[in-house]
């Protein structure tokens, strides 16, 4: 590319900013797909890669568990997750590292600037045969996230998240936390959204035992009620999540007991999307927790989830209360560094006052072609889910039907245009009761731990009349 | 006579594979709610048992006017007061047009769409 070319393509990115500024962080599941081709956020040494031969021993996955302490995705970021966040998403300050990902710093892109080659360059294919500390052997212990002290039997596990494989960040620490904080405005209201807060905190006693939590506090939740979630002041501050796991097992397996939102389907960011808020999956809503069990793995690259639960009481102080009913969710697939293709299923059995007995199916895709063609920095998620559920009065059984489709260009670093399309029929009996929204979207990432992001969505209710809006958010994020 | 409808069971594949394929989704159903399931949404609405909370979770947010700065000016649905005197304007954006609430929300459901056309039909009472 030109340097002309680049200054228009930065000329344009510019105008547009200026016009949508500020936006919705969404679509994380796309980092994700993005990670097939940032190798070196967790083989910080390619020329010394530690993949070992025996498939049990490889911790190298695309799920969310790559990035998340939840193998469900969402919140709290280990130290992959941290390590991404601070060298990999921003605009500036983004490490210049080698493989084949874009250039990472703006500035040094649009300078032409050839990157400098740190001693990570990839010197050749060869596997290593033993787990190398990049930093060597009297490198000072890493002190930087929020992140504090060692838990027993620190990096005992070769399991573990291996301390110096992430610059200075803590890869193994005995507390870890996190949060964020969104400001949003929806233009069509106009409705301020003042502030939702999550804070998140995990420890680890001891290598393998990990106990997490999520606190969730919202402004006034009267605006938040548009999306149907009808939050009452109870639910403005509150437990979401509360869940002892072992994990960091052999194929990257783990089990879980607790509260949590059971794996299904994939979790875009967005709780209004139609695969996840009609379907009982919302991270926004208190009520779509469950209190239950799980187990997992996630090696490269097969993943399996499974669980069993009773729904939780959404009105409770007690995060533990549930309400009557049992329900199971089963989630599995393969998650390749340029492609993904999975499955879920859910069964729920409650009484009909406490959303009566669902029977949901999923089918989940992914394709990421920037990881084949360095000059189509594109990345593609579908979902298409469908359900059996019984409507809520006469307790008729009918269907529902879901679908998203996302496309996101990676324009430069730090800035993603997306396009999207959300579509649900609620009831597959009744006439002219779906909806379409296609819509448009942009997330910049200026700096580590701030995104705006805009998205403007188009309406389509059948046999009425489309119309638009557009969501601004600013996000914080650590 | 109440007609009962029930799409054949290829149906709901045959959509779930064109939603898939072709990145349009595509509607199923060829009744009103009031046809196939008359009994999904109550048959003598009220406002405080059903009415109220509908207004809450799809209008009042922007349409309360001691909601949120910026408020939708021209009506109000807090009340039931206000909700029978914007009978017309209602029906017309939220159920005939589809319009409100407006944008990528969630409009009206059909058991909501119906409970309130009920609840017009029978007068609009305030309990």
């Amino acid at each position: 590319m030109t340097d002309r070319a680049r200054f228009n393509l930065v000329a344009v990115i510019g105008l547009l900013l200026g016009l949508l500024l500020p936006s919705l962080s969404s679509a994380l599941p796309l980092y994700t797909a993005r990670g097939g081709r940032t190798c070196d956020n967790c083989h910080s040494l390619p020329n010394t890669w530690y993949d070992p031969e025996d498939f049990a021993d490889r911790k190298c996955t695309m799920s969310c568990v790559a990035c998340h302490v939840d193998p469900g995705g969402g919140g709290l970021r280990n130290v992959s997750g941290r390590y991404y966040g601070n060298n990999t998403l921003p605009m500036f300050g983004a490490d210049t590292r080698p493989l084949v990902d874009r250039q990472r710093d703006l500035l040094d892109w649009v300078k032409g600037t050839t990157p400098e080659i740190p001693s990570s360059q990839p010197t050749s294919a060869k596997v290593a045969d033993h787990q190398v500390d990049p930093r060597g052997p009297n490198a000072p212990a890493p002190t930087a996230g929020p992140a504090f002290g060692k838990p027993l039997l620190h990096q005992s596990s070769h399991m573990s998240w291996l301390e110096g494989r992430y610059g200075d960040e803590q890869a193994d620490p005995l507390v870890l936390f996190g949060g964020d904080a969104r400001l949003g405005l929806w233009a069509a209201g106009p409705l301020f959204f003042p502030m939702q807060g999550d804070l998140y905190a995990a420890v680890q006693p001891i290598e393998h035992l990990t106990v997490s939590t999520s606190a969730g506090v919202r402004g006034r939740s009267r605006s938040i009620d548009l999306d149907g979630g009808g939050v009452d002041d109870q639910d403005r501050i509150g437990v979401r999540d509360l869940w002892v796991m072992t994990h960091e097992w052999p194929y990257m397996a783990y089990g879980r007991l607790g509260r949590f939102l059971p794996i299904f389907g994939t979790r875009v960011a967005d709780h209004t999307a139609y695969i996840r808020r009609p379907f009982g999956l919302s991270q926004e809503d208190p009520a779509n927790r469950v209190v239950g069990a799980e187990i997992g793995l996630a090696p490269n690259y097969p993943y399996l989830n499974a669980s069993i639960f009773k729904p939780s009481s959404a009105q409770a102080r007690d995060p533990f209360a549930t309400a009557d009913g049992w329900g199971t969710a089963v989630s599995a697939g393969w998650r390749d560094l340029g492609w993904q293709l999975g499955g879920s299923a859910m069964l729920r059995r409650r009484p009909l006052d406490g959303g009566g007995d669902t029977t949901d199916l999923s089918l989940q895709w992914g394709f990421n072609p920037w990881f084949y063609w360095d000059g189509l920095p594109l990345t593609y998620l579908g979902e298409v889910t469908y359900g059996r559920l019984q409507r809520p009065l006469s307790g008729k059984e009918t269907g529902q039907l879901a679908a998203y489709h996302q496309l996101a260009w990676t324009a430069v670093n730090g800035v993603v245009i997306r396009g999207r399309y959300d579509f649900w029929d609620p009831d597959e009996e009744v006439i002219d009761d779906e909806i379409h929204r296609p819509g448009l979207g942009l997330d910049w990432i200026p700096i580590t731990g701030l995104t705006f992001s805009a998205d403007f969505r188009v309406g389509i209710p059948a046999g009425g009349t489309a119309s638009g809006d557009l969501f601004l958010q600013l996000h914080g994020w650590f | 006579m109440m007609r009962r409808h029930r799409p054949p069971p290829w149906r709901s594949t045959l959509m779930l594979c064109l939603s898939a394929l072709t990145l349009w989704g595509c509607g199923m159903g060829d009744a009103t709610l009031d046809e196939v399931d008359p009994e999904a949404a109550p048959a003598n609405p009220t406002w405080s048992a059903h009415v109220e909370r509908i207004m809450e979770v799809r209008c009042t947010a922007c349409h309360d006017p001691d909601a949120q700065p910026g408020e939708a000016s021209g009506y109000g649905f807090e009340t039931c007061e206000k909700a029978r005197r914007y009978e017309d304007p209602f029906i017309r954006t939220a159920i005939d047009e589809k319009t409100m609430p407006p944008g990528g929300a969630e409009r009206l459901t059909s058991a909501e769409a119906l409970t309130m056309l009920r609840w017009y039909a029978q007068g609009a009472p305030c309990d």
